[in-house]
């Protein structure tokens, strides 16, 4: 498949902060692209560049077919974006707005719009000034969704937003990908990317980490395991955390791919019942963001 | 590179429809307005000739406006209106184009543009556009208003329009440089007005031969109605052409957000234990602002005494150098003063006065912190530039007789400072939603009825009644006025405070 980013050791300094050091993505064609990271990662920085907002110091960067700096119009032509902060003019109405964004985007399905105002529950008729925080990102987000775009480079679009219409998000989006868009999606709501992403890249300290679908992450993790014996056991080796409540009772961790030893041994004490938990994304993320690069890609 | 440029053109038309009837109305009705007062103040050819010469012999005004070339009436009314006139395109123009680059990104709404498919100078280009339509209408409003309804010669006018549109762009084009290097719109602003007031006002210390490389000179160079010297408005387009390319090759090199000079950097480090109380937070805010300006106007005062200590001309001594320059540097700091002033309204508009205020933090306290800065920094301003003007001059001269003087003569107007302290905090207390163009609209007023004093139009009682009254140069009003003042401004406060205790906050 062709890749509809491709980063590789992108570098960008604002003065002596080095946001992006080396960083490496590949987001392909047709995907959601969950890209994940703890605060002050990089994420915003490396969607900038991908818009052509920031130059980059060092690396190369590829957006569709072009150089996201040097063709930043022609291909803002194929891409929407939603920022982290939106911002908008408090003296327009949310209508306006979306018109404006829509006319200096040029390319607005006007049908979509209308669906869009209406699924969002939004009365595009009230002056911004007047918008609860919610109500400001929803405007941001129809006029990106509403654009015939086959990109979607989204920075935290949900933020604000309540669980009803974050639903409604997660269905546009899935829509979208149908319709065959690349969607670039950064959040912190992991229930979110569980949800929408086909892939996931996360990042730290302005490094690429892991990415892969969530089935790969999991891989190199491990699995909860909760089993009830016939005849108490003492001992078990191999496995994390091992609890044994009243000797029949036991629950422990076992890394991913060992689970089949563990169980073997179980069975020599009678095994009535078991339940086995991969690690929750929580798990998984807590486990990347807190890490050092290093450890975790070793 | 401009793609979307018209879209923005039309947006930004509409958004500021208010603003740019407003810049032209005012740039096309001062003209006028001088036509017709001068007119009815001075109907004969002798009344014009004893004007001319008394003119001349103002070294005040014979500074600022430069020579009188004729006592034709549209002569003087050209010679009367040039560096104003300027002053209005230059600032608006100024203005009109940092509000919508700069400011833009400072909010962040730059971001949302940029992700269209929008050239990186569309916003430029959009901005250029309209100032250029701006001014276009401005000149050609003021050549038909002064040759139909006035008479005046249409070749002579039309020169005389031609230089005040060309010098709007020029200026114009200032601010879409500064928007370019400064990193915030605030400091592309000060840098913008500095450049505005050192083109408008060297004529008090640049000889008449050297005017015309500056702002101020081109109104005389051109001499409308008299001899007409029809390249001069090519000077300021020419200025404005090398400015533009220098703004679109830089906005089309630089990151967004980013500019050529950084502002400050903040601390990095753990918040020290000062910041508790809404004092300290206050002085962390706008502390740094206040101590930057008090010691760039201590030095330039310093500047100006020790030249203005070996300074001698035919008709301009030493001694009217220094006033009219104390004059200068108290209309400068009563600018500083409504703009440090208006700091808590940006504060509570920006949403970051509700957390104060939820936390255990009294209304009174926190207004009380930034009101206090407010009228404390004009002091300290104003007594930088009295002990500086008055140190560089006993330099330059030897006595120190000076100082003295000149540290009464700039306290004299802490009075004032703080009269216009008290309208902004009162505005911004009452009705908070106009307190930024009614507290620079008080300034704007004030600034005008000085021109309108000394082209006679109000008298002195009503001139004595605004700020810049009783401190000017030309006027010695004893100690009630100034007195006055203070009672004037106290009320002022308590009354925005007792509003600001009552009302909602904005956000
Ligand atoms: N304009 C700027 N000037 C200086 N440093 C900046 C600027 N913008 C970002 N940074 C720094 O660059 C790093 C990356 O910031 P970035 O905004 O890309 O993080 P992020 O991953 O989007 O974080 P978050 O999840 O909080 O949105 C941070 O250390 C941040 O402090
Ligand atoms: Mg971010």
């Amino acid at each position: 498949m062709d890749a509809a980013i491709s980063v590789s050791g992108l570098v960008k300094s604002y003065g002596r902060v080095r946001a992006l050091d080396g960083l490496d993505l590949r987001v392909d064609t047709g995907e959601i692209h969950g890209f994940l990271g703890p605060n002050g990662a990089g994420k915003t920085t490396t969607l900038r560049v991908l818009l052509g907002m920031l130059r980059a110091d060092a690396g190369q960067v590829r957006l569709l077919d072009g150089h996201p700096w040097r063709d930043a119009v022609r291909l803002h032509r194929r891409l929407a974006y939603v920022p982290g902060d939106v911002v908008l003019w408090e003296e327009l109405t949310g209508g306006e707005t979306i018109d404006l964004l829509g006319r200096l985007h040029g390319r607005i399905d006007e049908g979509r719009r209308a669906e869009l105002v209406e699924r969002f529950a939004l009365d595009p008729g009230k002056k911004v000034r007047g918008y609860s925080k919610g109500n400001r990102q929803k405007v941001a987000l129809i006029a990106a969704l509403a654009a015939r775009v086959e990109l979607l480079v989204l920075d935290e679009p949900t933020s604000g937003l309540d669980p009803l219409m974050e639903a409604e998000f997660r269905r546009c989006l899935a829509r979208r990908r149908d319709e065959g868009a690349t969607i670039l999606l950064s959040s912190h709501i992991l229930a979110e990317v569980e949800a929408l992403c086909d892939r996931v890249s996360i990042i730290r300290q302005g490094r690429l980490v892991e990415s892969g679908t969530l089935a790969e992450l999991r891989h190199f993790t491990w699995t909860s395991v909760t089993a009830r014996l016939e005849r108490p056991l003492d001992r078990l080796e191999g496995v994390h955390d091992l609890e044994i409540d009243g000797g029949t009772l036991v629950r422990f961790r076992v890394d991913s791919g060992q689970a089949g030893r563990a169980l073997v041994r179980l069975a020599e004490f009678g095994l009535v019942d078991v339940t086995a938990q991969p690690a929750t994304l929580e798990e998984l993320f807590m486990r990347h963001y807190r890490q050092l690069p290093e450890a975790v890609a070793g | 590179m401009r793609a979307g440029a018209w879209v923005l053109v039309r947006f930004i038309a509409r958004r500021d429809r208010g603003l740019i009837a407003l810049w032209i109305g005012v740039a096309v009705a001062l003209p006028l307005f001088n036509a017709y007062s001068l007119a009815a103040l001075l109907p004969t050819e002798e009344t014009r000739v004893a004007f001319a010469g008394m003119s001349a012999g103002n070294p005040i005004t014979r500074a600022l406006l430069g020579p009188v070339h004729g006592t034709s009436i549209e002569s003087l009314v050209a010679w009367r209106s040039g560096v104003q006139s300027l002053l209005i395109t230059g600032l608006g123009g100024l203005l009109f184009a940092i509000r919508h680059t700069r400011a833009e990104e400072d909010s962040g709404r730059g971001e949302l543009v940029a992700a269209r498919p929008v050239g990186r100078q569309a916003v430029v280009t959009a901005v250029t556009v309209l100032v250029a339509v701006v001014n276009v209408a401005v000149t050609a409003l003021l050549t038909v208003g002064l040759s139909l309804g006035f008479g005046y010669p249409p070749g002579g006018t039309l020169l005389f329009a031609l230089t005040v549109g060309a010098g709007g762009m020029a200026f114009a084009a200032c601010g879409l440089l500064a928007a370019q290097v400064c990193q915030s719109a605030a400091l592309a602003r000060g840098a913008g007005v500095g450049v505005l007031v050192a083109g408008l006002v060297p004529g008090v210390v640049v000889p008449e031969s050297w005017i015309g490389i500056f702002p101020a000179g081109w109104p005389r160079l051109a001499q409308a109605y008299g001899a007409e010297r029809w390249w001069v408005p090519l000077m300021p387009l020419a200025f404005a052409a090398g400015l533009t390319v220098a703004v679109f090759v830089l906005s089309s090199r630089r990151d967004l957000g980013a500019g050529v000079l950084p502002d400050r950097a903040g601390f990095t480090g753990p918040v020290r234990g000062r910041l508790g109380s809404p004092l300290a937070l206050v002085w962390r805010l706008r502390g740094g602002q206040v101590v930057g300006w008090t010691v760039a106007l201590g030095t330039a005062a310093a500047g100006v005494g020790w030249v203005s200590a070996s300074f001698e001309l035919a008709t301009l001594t030493r001694h009217t150098l220094l006033a009219i320059f104390t004059y200068v540097f108290c209309m400068v700091v009563a600018c500083l003063t409504v703009a440090g002033t208006l700091r808590p309204y940006t504060e509570e508009s920006r949403g970051r006065a509700a957390p104060l205020l939820a936390a255990p933090t009294t209304r009174a306290r926190w207004l009380g912190g930034h009101t206090a800065l407010s009228l404390g920094a004009p002091v300290a301003m104003l007594l930088a530039v009295g002990l500086g003007s008055g140190a560089g001059n006993a330099l330059g001269t030897g006595s120190v007789g000076p100082l003295l003087t000149q540290v009464g003569a700039a306290l004299l107007f802490v009075p004032a400072a703080w009269a216009i302290a008290g309208v902004t905090i009162a505005v911004y207390g009452l009705r908070p939603r106009v307190a930024v163009p009614v507290a620079w609209a008080a300034v704007v007023v004030s600034a005008a009825s000085v021109a309108l004093w000394e082209a006679g139009t109000i008298g002195d009682t009503a001139f004595l009644l605004t700020p810049f009254g009783y401190v000017h140069p030309s006027i010695s009003s004893g100690f009630v006025v100034p007195a006055a003042f203070v009672v004037v401004a106290a009320a002022l406060v308590v009354a925005g405070g007792a509003g600001f205790a009552r009302r909602d906050l904005l956000a």
